[in-house]
Parts: C-alpha cells; structure tokens; sequence
C-alpha cells in the first residue's frame, strides 16, 4: 500500500516519487492545493475501493495522515 | 439524472421561466422548494403547487441566502439540484442625452443587477455545494444566463452580470466535477415572461420579434423545457445551452 500511495500521489502531485515520504504536507507543498486535494480523495476512493467522510477528508493533509486513515479502514501494507 | 424524489432547491419560482420550471419539477416527481423575494408570490405558489416548499429569500444577502439553503438541507438531508433562476432585468444606457443635458447610468442600478444576478448566483451555488460536498452529493447547479451575456445594447449590467454568470458556470464545472457535481446553463433569448412585457415597450418587442428567424418571442414553458433537458443528460457540463430561436445578438 505505501508503494501504491506514493506512486498515486507523486502522479498526482507531478512529483518525482522519491519526493513523497510522510512527511509531505498538503500546507508545504505548492502544488497540494485545495482544488488538487479534492482530485486526491476521488482518486483514493477509486483506487482503494472506498468511501471517505467528509472529517476524513478534512483530516487528510500529510501523507501520514491518509495512510492512517487507509489503515483505519483496513487497507494494509 | 432522473429527478423522481430529487430535493431541488430552485430560486426565483413565482413567475415567468421558473413559474414553468417549478411545475416541471413537480410533474417528474422532485421535492422542491422555491426561494423567492415575493411573499404573496409564494402564497399563491404553494396553494397552486401543493408539496411545493416556499422561502422567502433575498439571494443578493448572503445571509438569507445560508439560512435559506440550511433549512432546506435540514429538512431534506441533502440538496441534490440547484438551479439559479432568481433575477431582475434592467434596461438603462450607459449614458443619454436627457433634459439636464447628458445623464450617465447611475451606480446604485448598477449594483443592484450585479448584486442580484451575479453576487446571488454566487452567494446561493457556494452555500448549496458547501452542502454537496459535506453530503459528498453526485449533484447539479443550472445557472438561468441569457443571451444577453454576449453583450446587448441598454442592458451594461444586466449583460455583464449574466457574462459572469457564464464565466461562473465554466469555472465551477471545472472545479466540482472531479466530485461529481455538474455545472451548466441555460441562456434564454427574449421570452414572453412578464418581466420581459415589463421593461420592454411593444415597438421594441416588434423589433425584436423581427430578428428572430422564428418571427416570436420564446414561451417560458420552452426555457423550461431546456432545463429539464440539460438535468436529464448527464454528460452535458461547464456549457450554455443558448434557447433563442435563432437570434444572435
């Protein structure tokens, strides 16, 4: 899954994947707009097969962040 | 998009097009409610139209508009379309020679078109998608534009605020359909509404009739038609559907 994570948000974030690590925060990075993360959760809830909720959604700003909320829903390594 | 049980919020629905497209939305099943600024209006509108929810709302006050939209919403749950059809047609020349000598279009008139077919257009699709998107709704915004929009001679801000009305409608479609929200409108070309009767004399509405390669005005039940077919196709977005009978202005 954080193989899967990384590639999707380095395509979406036109980002060499090497870039994308936990650490990545949606209020650092120039491109993680609000318009991009909307982008962001449809792609996940495509990708991963899932619905998320708009506190999911809000809470989703790190990289870190989503893969705790994809875990939470049982998407594991 | 099928609007049986749909909640539809419609502004703009005692009268002229969104009188028609208020019974529209009644015959295909939709739960609807109507915001207008006309209280007997509304009166009259739920007595003939039983089901049919009424607001009174000033769209060109945000504040209105937010309680307006959060009723609805709590009465309904969510808010599936929204179709903006609220608006007030003005005609005044930029300037004129009058009997003080030459007049220029005053400020206060300016503001109130812009206010009301602009700012309420916006004030009203913000509140509403809020809700969309806190609902994560698949839902649908029709601005009601015109023809107008591509500029028409007497009309500086009525046909700059449905131009922006225009613009709104593409940048909104851009933004909200990565969510599965439609944006589109319809622009009407002159229609024998009673707002049109009002603030046109009938020598203009003679001219007017003769640029139509149709030779008359469109019939609201026609405007309304439109709409109902933009709901119905779900892959029509960010786009005006021009209803004018030919006319170009």
């Amino acid at each position: 899954m954080n193989d899967k994570l990384n590639t999707l948000m380095a395509d979406l974030l036109r980002m060499d994947s090497s870039q994308v690590n936990d650490e990545l925060t949606m209020a650092e990075s120039d491109v993680w707009d609000s318009l991009k993360h909307m982008e962001l959760i449809v792609t996940l809830e495509d990708e991963f097969d899932l619905e998320l909720s708009p506190e999911d959604i809000i809470n989703m700003m790190s990289v870190k962040a989503i893969r705790e909320v994809l875990e939470r829903k049982g998407i594991k390594n | 998009m099928n609007l049986e049980k749909k909640s539809v919020l419609l502004t703009g629905g005692v009268a002229g097009i969104g009188r028609e497209i208020a019974q529209k939305l009644m015959e295909r099943g939709a739960c609807l409610a109507v915001a207008d600024i006309n209280p007997s209006g509304l009166e009259q509108l739920a007595a003939e139209l039983p089901g049919c929810v009424t607001y009174l709302c000033d769209i060109s006050d945000p504040t209105q508009v937010d309680e307006c939209v959060e009723r609805w919403f709590e009465k309904q749950g969510h808010i599936d379309i929204l179709i903006n059809n609220a608006g007030i047609l003005f005609n005044k020349p930029l300037v004129r020679f009058g009997p003080g000598g030459v007049e220029k279009h005053d400020a206060a008139s300016w503001q109130k078109v812009i206010d009301v077919n602009l700012s309420g257009t916006f004030y009203m699709t913000s509140s509403v998608a809020a809700k969309m998107l806190q609902k994560r709704t698949r839902g649908l915004i029709v601005n009601i534009s015109s023809i107008s929009a591509a500029g028409n001679r007497g009309q500086s801000a009525y046909s700059a605020a449905k131009a922006g009305v225009n613009a709104l409608t593409a940048t909104w479609a851009k933004e909200l359909g990565v969510m599965g929200i439609r944006v589109v409108g319809i622009a009407p070309g002159y229609s024998d509404t009673p707002s049109t009767h009002k603030v046109l004399s009938e020598d203009m509405l003679r001219q007017i009739k003769s640029e139509v390669p149709l030779r008359r005005l469109g019939r609201a039940e026609e405007i309304a038609n439109g709409v109902m077919a933009v709901i119905e196709n779900d892959f029509f977005n960010g786009k005006v559907l021009a209803l004018d009978g030919g006319m170009v202005i």
